[in-house]
Parts: C-alpha cells; structure tokens; sequence
C-alpha cells in the first residue's frame, strides 16, 4: 500500500472491509436461509406429514366415533359423517401420499390397505347395522372382524407416526447440525472480518501516523520556518520601513540640494556668458599685441645687424691696430738695433742712439697704445659679440614669446570655445537638474508609497506571523490527534 | 773666463751699456759690443745629439747659426720667445732666443765672487755678473761660449752643403 495517498489507502481498507462485511453478511444471509430452509423442511414435515399423520388419526378417531354413533344410533346423519370422514381420511392420505417418501409412501399404502379392508370390515357392519335393530349384532360383527382391522390401521397409522416423527426428528437434528455449522461459519467469517479490520485499521492507523504525521511534522516545521520568515519579513519589512522613511529625507535633502544646483548651474552658464564675451573682447587685445611682438622682433633684428656691422668695423679696426702694434714693434726693433749700431759710432752715435732710444720709447708707446686699443677693441668685440648674443637670445627669447604668444591665443581661443561648450554644457546641466528635480520629486512620492507599502507589508508579515504560529498549534494539536506527539 | 772677469770689471764698477732683455723669470743684460742686432724670431731647425739649451740651427744674415735658448741655459725650463738677439760668439754669430728685449741701458753690477759664486756649471762660465734692475734681479752675462762643437760642426756643414744637418 506504499506509495499511494491516504485517502486511497482509506478506501481500499474500508472497501476491504465492507468487502469482507458484505461477504459475511451475504453468507450468513446465506446460512440463515440455508438454516431456514431445513427448518422449514423440518416445520414443513412436522405440520404437514406428522400433523397429516396425526390427522389421518384423528380423522380416523372421527370415523370410529361416526361410526360407532352410527352403530348404536343408526342414523344417516353419522353414516354420512362416517362416509364424509373417509373421504376426508383418503384425501388426507393422498395428500401424504404425494410429497412422502419411499418409506413413508409403503406406510402410506400398507395404511390405505388397511383402511380398505377396514372399510370393507366397516360397510359389511354398517349394512349388518342397517338390517338389524339391535347393535349388538353388529357390535359383535364389529369386534370380530373390524376392530383387528382397525387395529391394524391404527397400527400402521401409529408406525407411520412413529415413523414421521422420527425423520422429523432426523431433519431437527440435521437442521440444528446445519445451523450449527453455519453459526461456526459466520463467527469464523466474522473473526476473519474483524481481524481484517484489526488489521486495515492498524496500518491506517499506522500510516495515518506515519504519513500524517510526518506531513503534519513537515506543516509543523514548515510552520515554524513560515513563523521565522514572517517574524524576519516583519522584521525587514520594519527595516524597510524605517529605511523608506530615511530614504525619503535623503530625497527630500537630495531634491533641496538639486535646486540649489539648478541655481549654482543658472549663475554658471550666466558667468560663462560673461566670460565668452569677455573672451571675444580679449581678442582685439591679442591682435595689438601680436603687432607689438612683431614690431620688437623687427627691432631685435636691426639691433643684431647693426651689431655685427660693428663688430666688422672693430675687426677692421682690429686689423689697422694689429698694423699700427707690428709697425711699432718692428720700429721697436729697430731703434734697438739702432741703438746698437749707435754705440760703437762715438758721439754722433750717442745722439743717434738718443734719438733711436726716443723713437724706441715712442714705438713702445705706441705698441702700448696699439695693445690698449687692441684690449679696447677685444672688450668692444666682446661686448657686441655679447650682444648680439643676448640680442639673438632675446630674438629666440621673442619668437619663444611669439610661439608661447600663439599658443596662448590659440589656448586663449579654445578656452573660449570651451567657455561656449561650458555654457552649452551649463545649460544642459541646468536643464537635467531641473529634469532631476523633478525626477526626484516622482522618486520622493514613489519613495512614500513604498514606504506606505512596506508598513503594509510588515502588518501583513505580523499577521501571517500570527498565522503560521496558529497553523503550528494546530498541527502540534494535529500530531496529538494522530498520536504522533513525539515524532 | 777669470780674465774675463778682470777685464769687465771696472767697466761694471763705472756702468756697463748693456742690451737688457728678460728670459724667463730674470732680467739679462748683455754687453752692448757683444750684440750684434735683435730681431723677431726666426725659422729655426731643431739639431739631433745636442744640449736642450740648443734650439737648433736659423739664418742669420745668410749664415746658418746656433739658436740658444737663454731661458733654458739658465732656469732648465723654456719660456715664451719674443726676440733673438744675435751675439758674436767665438765661432761666429750665436742667436740668443730670449723673452721681451727692454732696450739698452747702463746696468751696475756686483763682481762675480759676489752672490755668482754660488753659481756652476754652464751658469757660472755664463753669467759675469749680477746686479738689478729696479727691485728685480739682474745678470750679466758674459759671452755665450757654451755652444758645443757639434753645433757648430753641423752650421758649417749646412753653410758648406746648404743642406740641414
């Protein structure tokens, strides 16, 4: 019977079981009648063969007492009776003689034989009776030849009584040994019965107290955890609530906040107009001030071709100095020589060596005066070469400007076009913070109704608390009812 | 060169003319009838096998001469040369390579058992004298007599052969 539900396990027990009772019901229905039937039988032999035989007795009495009226009244009316009572007598007879059996049916005819020769015996008495007066006549007749007759009749009669009444007996007992055998039969078939029923409903209730059990052991749990999940969703369901209800300030804080930005944004793309425009004015001034670059860099470069021009003219200068030292040292050396050649010449030579020693110190001088404006010259050199050094340095210096100039107007220009991006931007950032602004506001009502929603669903998560904890009374209650407590 | 020494000191005690010129750290003068011209520098030609004072070989006047560098006959190290002053030597005429040459002047100057005796060698058969010059040492020297043989050896055989020793 495993594996199929309780409710058709049920069935099939109690249809087992009304199987079995409708069995038993059907066969004592069957013995009772079984029973009844012999019964009858018996009833049947008793009433109809025994009291037919007693009756064929008694009919036989009434003949007798007819007849012996008769015999001492002699009147018609106890001849007729007489005659009336063997008619009733053979038609008794022939009642039996239908439904006897063999034994009883010989009785039958050893009776009818009997009676017929009694009647005989009789109708010679009565017609003795009928001619004579005195009853004795017949009386004596009677005792002579009727009475051993009658005798006879009325043995056969009370052997065929005796005979009845013991096949009557023979049918009581088989009839009673019937019923007691269909007695054993339906208390068997009724111990079976119940003991089929002991069984069915020990293993409905054992699977009522397995499977039930088990099932309300499982509602029980399940009930429990449903409890738990309930208590843990109100207890969310709260959270939520209290997480709603925070939410919403943040909203309400966050939707302030988005107004405040819309405003900074409006004072924004405001200030980045002005800057655009303030941009657009700068560029005249860019204008000017790429010409004046322009113009010092003209400047700068006149400055460096005058100055190599007159560094040319120092290197000529140089050059005429340069002729101007050798021509003094070579007098230099001559007036030595001079000098030398004037000391082995007496006195003239002296004056010669003075004026050689003059044009000497001259040709010094003059070498010292070449060497000061040879040093002149190399400062002076020097000093251009400087220049035009710090000249082109200033020159690369201004084309460095005029390129960090250009990268800067054109940074210039693109912080410009970023400030007309910005603005564009700005007003975007103006309108979606409007936009979220209203944004926010639609998440702050739908904010509310969850909100609204979650204490709802904590009052329903309370109440399915309280039902799940009703539901595991109740199978607590269930388990006690199946006697499955301790599962 | 004690005879030397004897002749030229009372000229020193009265005033020598000298050509004063400066070799290296010293001021030199030279007897002005030893000098025969100054000049700037001339192409010179190293020689092989002589003293390191020796410069080699120029052309002087159309001789092939000895060049001497003063600087380094009296320091043993080399200068700066501005000048050759030519000298007549015993051999024929020495170019003395010297620094500037300051002139002719008439210089006083101690005799030689004075501060020159410490001097030997190559520098006590050079230097005659010492004196100064302002605050500056100054030396007399004596005619160059320290060119070697060999020097003068290979200056005849270029001026015989013209060809460079």
């Amino acid at each position: 019977m495993s594996g199929r539900t309780f409710g058709r396990k049920l069935a099939v027990g109690v249809g087992i079981t009304g199987v079995l009772t409708l069995f038993s019901v059907m066969l004592a229905a069957g013995c009772l009648l079984f029973v009844t039937q012999a019964k009858d039988k018996v009833i049947n032999a008793a009433t109809n063969e025994l009291a037919g035989a007693e009756n064929l007795g008694r009919l036989m009495e009434k003949r007798l007492g007819d007849y012996r009226a008769y015999l001492l009244y002699k009147t018609d009316e106890f001849l007729n009776a007489a005659a009336q009572d063997r008619i009733d007598f053979r038609s008794q007879l022939a009642a039996l003689a239908s439904s006897a059996d063999p034994t009883v049916t010989a009785l039958l005819n050893r009776i009818s034989d009997a009676e017929e020769k009694h009647a005989a015996a009789i109708d010679v008495v009565i017609a003795l009776r009928a001619k004579s007066d005195s009853p004795l006549v017949a009386s004596t007749l009677n005792t002579n030849t009727a009475v051993p007759l009658r005798k006879e009749v009325l043995a056969a009669l009370g052997e065929m009584i005796t005979r009845v009444r013991a096949d009557v007996a023979d049918d009581r007992t088989r009839s009673s040994r019937q019923a007691t055998i269909a007695i054993v039969v339906i208390l068997t078939l009724g111990a079976i019965t119940t003991a089929c029923s002991i069984v069915v409903a020990w293993r409905l209730s054992r699977d009522l107290r397995r499977e039930v059990g088990a099932a309300v052991g499982h509602i029980q749990s399940s009930s429990a955890q449903l409890e738990a999940a309930a208590a843990q969703q109100a207890n969310g369901g709260r959270d939520q609530a209290s997480a709603m209800n925070e939410i919403t300030t943040t909203i309400n804080e966050l939707l302030i906040t988005s107004r405040q930005i819309a405003d900074s944004a409006q004072r924004v793309s405001k200030i980045a107009e002005d800057t655009e425009t303030a941009a657009r004015t700068g560029d005249q001034t860019i204008a000017q001030t790429r010409a004046s670059i322009t113009a010092i860099r003209t400047q700068v470069d006149q400055i460096v071709q005058h100055m190599l021009a007159l560094g040319e003219k120092s290197q000529q200068i140089g050059g005429v100095v340069d002729l101007v030292s050798e021509l003094a040292e070579q007098t230099n050396i001559l007036a030595i020589n001079a000098t030398i050649e004037a000391s082995g010449a007496g006195e003239w030579g002296r004056r010669f060596a003075v004026v050689a020693e003059e044009i000497r110190k001259l040709a010094d001088r003059t070498a010292a005066s070449a060497k000061e404006i040879r040093t002149m010259i190399e400062d002076v050199r020097g000093a251009v070469n400087t220049t035009v050094m710090a000249t082109e340095i200033g020159a690369k210096a201004v084309d460095a400007g005029s390129r960090q100039f250009d990268d800067a107007t054109n940074a210039f220009r693109d912080i410009a076009q970023l400030v007309s991006t910005t603005n564009d931007a700005t007003r975007e950032i103006e309108l979606s913070t409007k936009q979220q602004t209203t944004a926010v506001e639609q998440v702050n009502v739908a904010a509310s109704d969850t909100a609204r929603v979650s204490r709802e669903t904590e009052s329903s998560a309370v109440q399915t608390k309280q039902t799940a904890a009703h539901l595991s009374t109740l199978s607590g209650d269930l388990l006690e009812l199946v006697g499955n407590r301790g599962h | 060169m004690g005879q030397l020494g004897e002749t030229l000191a009372p000229a020193l005690d009265a005033g020598l003319v000298a050509l004063v010129f400066q070799a290296g750290p010293f001021f030199c003068a030279l007897p002005l009838d030893e000098v025969i011209e100054t000049m700037r520098p001339l192409p010179t030609r190293p020689l092989a096998g002589t003293p390191p004072y020796v410069r080699g070989l120029t052309i002087l006047r159309g001789e092939p001469s000895p060049v001497i560098d003063v600087t380094r006959l009296l320091t043993g190290v080399t200068s700066e040369i501005d000048r050759y002053v030519a000298v007549r030597a015993g051999r024929g005429p020495v170019a003395c390579a010297t620094g500037p040459v300051l002139g002719v002047r008439t210089v006083r100057a101690s005799p030689p058992e004075g501060p020159s005796t410490l001097f030997t060698g190559a520098s006590r058969s050079l230097v005659a004298a010492v004196g100064t010059l302002g605050t500056e040492p100054l030396l007399v020297l004596r005619s160059i007599r320290t060119v070697p043989d060999e020097v003068w050896e290979a200056a005849a055989r270029e001026h015989t052969t013209g060809v460079p020793a």
